[in-house]
């Protein structure tokens, strides 16, 4: 049951995987900003999350402009794009069922 | 950022002493003339005959005296305000936290970019003169910080109970 077999993401790593599909790079505050429906306290933990099964990729820029602390930008990769596409397909699939 | 950050600070500091060298001055002046001409009062019919003249410069002692007062007050609160030492930025205490508790990935990941968003948000307020709104953002940066906490144990204890379960199947 809990192989190694990918699974479908939730609905909050939807809306991330959503944001960055239709941005290329986003920051997390970018994404807290975008979305109501993701938290301050939870986006990193969530995106720490999906870099670990392999949805996201991030890499480190120094941010000259305000606190002057190395930040994360956050970017869609290839198994996250795969994702999403078959959770759109499966939620179509399923609306048409039902209509 | 920090040799700006230095000549800010640098900057305040020479503005607070000077404003408060300028307004004691001032304060001492003013209570300097009041008191001559108050202590003129006393004797102020000999030396003021006309009745006209002598109400004008007591209106104008009062005046004189109540500016004295208010420049009293703003001197006192000038040298009452804020310290010029360093202070660290919002979120250092919990940051230093997490270090200690959680793995180099973890706190890269997570902690980091929950202070860095913290203080840029913090930092843009100071900078637009919105005091309030950067105690607001500093308040609301702990709470993510804790909610990141909360988050994150339960996920990682039921992340390790799923590996232990595969291991030992």
């Amino acid at each position: 049951m809990f192989g190694n077999e990918p699974r479908l993401p939730s609905g909050k790593e939807l809306i991330v995987l959503d944001l960055l599909a239709n941005k290329r790079e986003m920051y997390g505050l970018e994404m807290v900003k975008a979305s109501n429906k993701l938290a301050r306290g939870t986006v990193y933990v969530l995106l720490s999350r999906m870099e670990d099964k392999g949805y996201v990729s991030s890499r480190q820029v120094k941010d000259e402009n305000a606190s002057g602390m190395p930040k994360r930008i956050y970017s869609i990769s290839g198994l996250g794009q795969r994702a999403l596409t078959a959770t759109r397909q499966a939620h179509a699939t399923m609306n048409w069922g039902i209509a | 950022m920090m040799d700006r950050l230095l000549q800010l600070i640098t900057l305040n500091k020479f503005n607070r002493v000077h404003r408060t060298v300028h307004l004691t001055v001032r304060f001492c002046y003013g209570l300097g003339t009041s008191l001559l001409l108050y202590s003129e009062r006393l004797n102020l019919k000999a030396i003021v005959p006309n009745e006209v003249f002598r109400v004008l410069l007591i209106t104008i002692s009062s005046v004189l005296f109540s500016f004295t007062l208010w420049l009293g007050i703003e001197a006192l609160k000038m040298s009452q305000r804020g310290s010029d030492k360093f202070i660290k930025p919002p979120g250092s205490r919990v940051l230093q936290i997490a270090q200690f508790c959680y793995s180099r990935k973890k706190y890269e990941r997570i902690f980091l970019q929950t202070a860095a968003d913290m203080r840029e948000e913090y930092f843009e307020a100071c900078s637009a003169g919105q005091i309030w709104k950067a105690r607001w953002v500093h308040v609301r940066g702990v709470w993510s910080f804790y909610a990141a906490v909360l988050t994150d144990i339960p996920l990682s204890v039921v992340g390790l109970v799923v590996k232990l379960w595969i291991a030992a199947k």
